[in-house]
């Protein structure tokens, strides 16, 4: 069975190398024994949208409140984290990885039911049901079922893509082709920096203003002499 | 431009960039670096305008994910798969390594740190290296730290943080230096603790703003964007580079030597494109690292959200119930501007982290290096199919215990004193159950990556143990020396930004007094230091 599941992998989802060699580290056996002709060997997982279960996550992990939340900046910023930060920074240019991360993604919808974590996919549970998952893949509840580190995967990437976008400013955070500032336009609503009471970086006016005020100053040469352990 | 040189250097970084401004006035040299080289003559405290433009473009627009991350899609930098959990041997991460002229000089946070008296022994234990004691050494950090303007600066100039943590730390009896770094005319932007960020205003001083252009007016020749392939070795002895350029392969020549200052992951790969590990099994062996993370802290009633200034003031080494050095070294700069979402709120999600986000500029975080775990790495593969592998996490998913346990021990220290310093939440959580510790830890530890990459062609005096010799040239190829990190002989208890330029200014007189027949060029850092 495991091993008709592993030649179903390779049929059906031969470009998701990173899911499979993730999955073979991760206990391979019991997940595809369990999962795997339920989840590829008949498609169902290949028909989620995996930018919609990122998406999902990323209301997860910053809800809107007072404040604006990932949905705010939807769907620009799932673009960008999902199809241009994970890839680019997260992954360096690793297409091989990036697919396989899609494909757990997609996995991550459909798991839930397989796993007896109710009845309902990810995609299709309360934002609160999808707290709770997200929850108790963080916090490693799902072992028992051998999905839980392709869970977590999914988990870690979106907690640490979705935080890292937000709060660099998303949407504004990128300087101007060419220019020589970062600056922060004007905006009635409020983003990452804002939330966070960071300034962003020097610009013109703060630059010169410290230039002057550390123009001249004195420094004391050398090492430390206190430091008799070098 | 010609197509034979006396000396070809392979990389501009901290080694490479260094020794060729040392050695350019003493024969013909030709620079290859791999990454872009940006233009403009040094204007410390400003930048080039080019400089400038590049600094505020590469960095993502992110002045708070820390800039290892934000330098993107190798525009200045190499991203190394790495191979970290020895207990998922298919899983893989990135480890970078600078590829701008400069290398890692231009983009590192600028501390200057010399290695501690052990590491001297450690050498020579390792490798029996000769001429590498703290005497030996002690001419070219002075040589190198006149010219590169090494200093510390004062209190009155310090973040509040560092002053609060040195205070308190050093009330608990916890020995705290300042640190000292290689800047001239800084303007105290904040944006260094972004390491990976190229300094905007020229004032981080990288050699590529003093020793490279110094090897420019002295008539070196520079190539930059060309992607060294190999060394090119005929009868024993090295006769050249073959670099590519623009997709076309250039072949050139060297009469008396070829350096390969590649980096500590760059520069065995070059030898394993080059054969040389058919010769001499031990290129690649040995990578030593600093695996680190950061310690995190909200401290109610302050607000130092507002802070600029250096960020890294102070460091201290983890110390043990003897009040003896542990093998970690704690930048304990208590800052603002660092990862939202790196270390501390790992676990966190939902409202209680952005209410946590909202506490920001009460947050302060330290960052903890590991300096010698009992771990030894490998590089592998080829220039254009590298492989790394340190594993930071045993095959039972945990880290290597004395990583383990000088991690806990540092995290405790931190915490302490953070506790003192009135803060009400700290993380990692010293206080949960060990399990949950370990487990977090085990989390942290392979996200962060490793640091200061070191090793990989050691030097020593036995071909049996070591890549090239005690003055860096190879042991097997004539002609062929290694300039960089990778000839550390074994664990350093610093980062290898200062000893990268200790070793390249030795080199230095090796190079002009034994290979271009022009005597030492230590006494002219006085009038470098002038000139700059």
């Amino acid at each position: 069975m495991m091993r008709q599941a592993m030649e179903l992998l390779q049929q059906e989802l031969s470009r998701r190398a990173f899911l499979k060699r993730t999955v073979q580290a991760a206990g391979i056996g019991l997940f595809w024994e369990r999962f795997g002709n339920k989840l590829f060997g008949q498609g169902v997982a290949s028909t989620t949208d995996p930018r919609a279960v990122y998406s999902a996550i990323g209301n997860v992990v910053i809800p809107i409140d007072d404040d604006p939340g990932w949905a705010t900046f939807e769907p620009g910023i799932s673009d960008y984290a999902l199809n241009t930060f994970i890839p680019q920074v997260l992954l360096g240019g690793n297409s091989l990885v990036f697919e396989g991360l899609l494909g757990t993604f997609q996995a991550y919808n459909v798991l839930p039911p397989l796993i007896n974590f109710g009845t309902l996919q990810f995609l299709d549970m309360s934002v609160s049901l999808q707290s709770q998952f997200f929850g108790n893949v963080l916090s490693g509840q799902f072992e028992s079922t051998g999905a839980q580190d392709v869970l977590f995967l999914a988990t870690f990437v979106g907690l640490f893509s979705t935080k890292a976008v937000f709060f660099s400013n998303y949407p504004n955070h990128l300087a101007t082709p060419g220019a020589e500032f970062q600056v922060r336009p004007p905006s009635s609503v409020k983003t990452g920096w804002d939330i966070m009471g960071f300034r962003g970086p020097v610009g013109p006016d703060e630059e010169n203003q410290l230039r002057q005020r550390y123009r001249n100053i004195q420094v004391l040469p050398g090492m430390d002499p206190k430091n008799t352990y070098v | 431009m010609a197509d034979t040189y006396d000396v070809i250097i392979c990389g501009a970084g901290s080694g490479g960039g260094f020794l060729a401004g040392e050695i350019a006035a003493n024969g013909s040299l030709l620079i290859l670096e791999a990454g872009p080289q940006i233009g403009g003559a040094p204007v410390f405290g400003v930048g080039s305008p080019d400089r400038r433009k590049f600094s505020t473009q590469i960095n993502l627009g992110t002045y708070i994910p820390d800039g290892i991350y934000s330098i993107n899609q190798g525009t200045a930098t190499f991203q190394y798969p790495i191979y970290a959990d020895d207990s998922n041997p298919t899983s893989v991460g990135i480890t970078r390594e600078a590829r701008v002229m400069g290398g890692g000089s231009y983009i590192n946070v600028g501390a200057w740190i010399r290695p501690r008296l052990v590491d001297w022994d450690g050498f020579a234990a390792a490798t029996g290296v000769v001429g590498w004691t703290k005497q030996d050494f002690e001419p070219h950090f002075q040589k190198a730290e006149t010219i590169l303007t090494v200093h510390r600066d004062t209190r009155d100039n310090w973040n509040t943080g560092s002053v609060l943590y040195e205070k308190t730390a050093l009330s608990m009896g916890i020995p705290v230096f300042e640190t000292a770094s290689n800047r001239n005319n800084c303007i105290f932007c904040g944006h260094r603790n972004n390491a990976g960020m190229p300094c905007k205003y020229d004032a981080l001083m990288s050699t590529a703003i003093t020793q490279i252009p110094k090897a420019v007016a002295a008539g070196a020749q520079v190539v930059d964007n060309a992607m060294v392939q190999q060394v090119n070795i005929s009868n024993g002895k090295a006769t050249g580079v073959t670099y590519v350029k623009d997709g076309q392969a250039v072949t050139v020549n060297a009469r008396k030597l070829v350096v390969v200052s590649a980096g500590a992951i760059g520069t065995p790969l070059i030898f394993f494109s080059s054969g040389i590990h058919l010769i001499n099994s031990n290129v690649g062996k040995y990578l030593k690292a600093h695996p680190g993370l950061s310690v995190e802290a909200i401290i109610p009633g302050t607000n130092w959200g507002s802070d600029r200034g250096y960020q890294w003031n102070c460091y201290q080494y983890g110390m043990d119930a003897n009040n003896q050095p542990m093998d970690t070294l704690i930048y304990a700069s208590a800052s603002f501007v660092d990862t939202p979402w790196l270390a501390a709120q790992v676990g966190n999600f939902g409202l209680p982290y952005k209410n946590l986000m909202r506490q920001f500029p009460q947050r302060i975080s330290v960052w903890i290096f590991l300096l010698k775990p009992n771990i030894t790495g490998r590089v592998l593969g080829t220039v254009n199919n590298p492989i790394v592998k340190y594993p930071i996490l045993t095959v039972d998913g945990i880290p290597e215990p004395k990583e383990l346990n000088d991690t806990i021990a540092a995290v405790r220290q931190v915490t302490q004193v953070f506790q003192g310093m009135g803060a009400v939440i700290t993380y990692p959580n010293i206080n949960q159950p060990e399990a949950l510790f370990i487990q977090l830890i085990s989390l942290l530890l392979p996200a962060a990556g490793i640091f200061h990459s070191q090793g990989t062609c050691r030097a020593g005096i036995d071909p049996a143990t070591s890549v090239v010799d005690s003055n860096l040239m190879s042991h097997d190829i004539e002609n062929l020396m290694c300039c960089d990190a990778s000839v550390i002989p074994n664990a350093l208890s610093a980062n290898t930004n200062a000893i990268t330029m200790a070793i390249a200014s030795r080199a230095a007189d090796f190079v002009n007094s034994q290979i271009l027949d022009r005597g030492s060029s230590t006494a002219s850092a006085a009038e470098e230091a002038a000139l700059l």
